[in-house]
């Protein structure tokens, strides 16, 4: 398995979940991966992961960095390049439901430094890497960026403002970035996943989880195939959710817990 | 134009009133009768909003309260401006918004400058949301309370060159979804319109982007502002979407 086989990649949010398995699957494929997080174990753990499936060529390299940070953003897309010397694929996958520690709240009980703290990760983080690789993408005049979205993208759902706020914003970013850089031949994905069993769920306090929620291996495969597809190809805005799910949407009944 | 039985005495809180859409609802939200507290950053603009409003038929008490949306503390105060005039908040409709950062204009992602980003996220987005928090703890209290989010059909569909404002106005309408939901069982109905091109200042900050030959009056839109705040309680539109006839480019909704 070789499609990227001299590719060179970033992944956001590469310590955990969607980002640690698409990290595992674009080095399986043979691309070189930087992965970003900031936090330094779960990246150690994703670099060991990655080297038991990498061909020779493949491998990860972990970069502590804090997306919403402009230089850190800017610092990652620098090391992909003084590394290996290019920037095909971006993933812009991290991403958190709350800030840390808060527990689900109505809006008018969200502190604004509780809403920054997500709006910073998840919107202006993608923002800022996709800008961080942009002028070497242009250069090269190819590349693939997906950012990660949600189906919490496309509807809102109470206690979720800040979130469904960032991931909507996500995908308005990324349909002004795909007509801006489609003339160079930079490709611009957006996925959109339903329910992934990942540990962001631990972020959701006393709310039930899921009951389906999809192996972040699947949103991975989904990611492989859409920069490996042809380039005069894209596949807009992809919704992946696990199937035979037995509900997709949440009843009202359950949230009269809160 | 004779007072609204709907919006008779209503306590209405418009920002980004200086100008535009705002000015033009808090001119149509005094014809019908409701008391306005005007809400922006220009002391000027909004004294000539509020001696407009008090020439509209029924002359119903008009204010003004200079503030910054994106400033946590003084959007803050908007709430207890309006409680410790009128007891009460009933409408709170939100306009402020900006196509670009000051000194800014149209740029691709690559060559934003990252402050402008932050300066157009935080007006639109943050500013949106602060305003909102501000006035819902009394909505909520009250039993009652509507709010109506002005975003864009830039927030439906994505356009090269205004990334953020883009980013902006799709996260406004997923914040307002979310909101809708969790204020529901309190009473408050909370509603996102989604305009197409509105011909308004906004447009000085677009830069060598030519304007949409078909645009709609900031009037009309602050009388469809009016028909979401009108409608019966028990209905909503949730998102509505309202564009120039004649111009389905404008409309072009996913």
């Amino acid at each position: 398995m070789t499609a990227l086989a001299g590719r060179v990649g970033i992944v956001t949010g590469g310590a955990s979940g969607i980002g640690r398995a698409t990290a595992v699957a674009l080095a399986g494929e043979g691309a070189q991966v930087v992965v970003a997080d900031v936090v330094r174990d779960g990246l150690d753990a994703t670099v060991a992961a990655v080297a038991e499936v990498a061909p020779a060529g493949a491998g990860a390299y972990p970069v502590v960095a804090d997306v919403g940070a402009e230089a850190d953003a800017a610092g990652l897309a620098g090391a992909a390049v003084e590394r290996y010397g290019r920037i095909d694929v971006l993933v812009a996958a991290a991403g958190i439901l709350r800030a840390p520690g808060s527990p689900p709240r109505t809006l008018w009980a969200t502190a604004p430094d509780e809403w920054d703290a997500v709006i910073a990760t998840n919107l202006r983080g993608t923002f800022l890497c996709d800008r961080a690789v942009l002028d070497t993408m242009i250069g090269q005049r190819s590349g693939s960026i997906v950012n990660i979205s949600s189906v919490s993208g496309r509807v809102g759902r109470a206690y979720d403002s800040a979130y469904c706020a960032s991931k909507f914003g996500v995908i308005g970013l990324s349909e002004s970035l795909r007509e801006e850089v489609q003339q160079y031949n930079v490709r611009v994905n957006v996925v959109l996943p339903d329910a992934v069993a990942t540990p962001f769920w631990d972020q959701n306090g006393p709310l039930p989880r899921p009951a389906a929620a999809l192996d972040p291996a699947r949103v991975a495969d989904l990611i492989v195939y859409l920069v490996t597809l042809p380039e005069d190809t894209i596949l807009l805005d992809p919704v992946i959710a696990p199937f035979r799910s037995r509900r997709r949407r949440r009843a009202p009944a359950e949230r009269e817990e809160h | 134009m004779t007072s609204d039985h709907a919006l008779a005495g209503q306590v209405a809180v418009v920002t980004g009133a200086s100008a535009g859409i705002g000015a033009a609802t808090c001119r149509a939200l005094a014809a019908a009768g409701a008391i306005v507290l005007a809400v922006a950053r220009d002391t000027s603009r909004l004294a000539a909003v509020v001696q407009a409003c008090s020439t509209q038929a029924p002359a119903p008490e008009a204010r003004s309260l200079v503030a910054d949306v994106r400033s946590a503390a003084a959007v803050a105060a908007i709430a207890g401006t309006a409680l410790d005039a009128w007891g009460r908040i009933d409408i709170l409709v939100c306009c402020a918004g900006i196509l670009a950062a000051a000194g800014g204009g149209p740029a691709p992602v690559a060559s934003l400058p990252v402050a402008h980003w932050d300066e157009v996220i935080a007006t639109n987005l943050r500013g949106t949301y602060l305003a909102n928090r501000a006035v819902l703890p009394t909505m909520v209290a009250q039993g009652r309370g509507q709010i109506v989010n002005v975003a864009s059909v830039a927030g439906l569909a994505g356009h090269a060159y205004e990334s953020a404002y883009c980013a902006s106005k799709a996260a406004v309408i997923g914040m307002t979804e979310a909101l809708a939901a969790e204020a529901a069982p309190h009473g408050v109905r909370v509603q996102a319109l989604v305009p197409g091109a509105v011909d308004t200042t906004i447009w000085d900050q677009a830069g060598l982007i030519p304007r949409p030959r078909h645009m709609l009056g900031p009037e009309r839109v602050a009388a469809a502002i009016l028909g979401l705040v009108r409608l019966p309680d028990s209905a909503t539109l949730g998102t509505a979407l309202m564009a120039p006839a004649g111009a389905p480019e404008q409309a072009r909704a996913r």
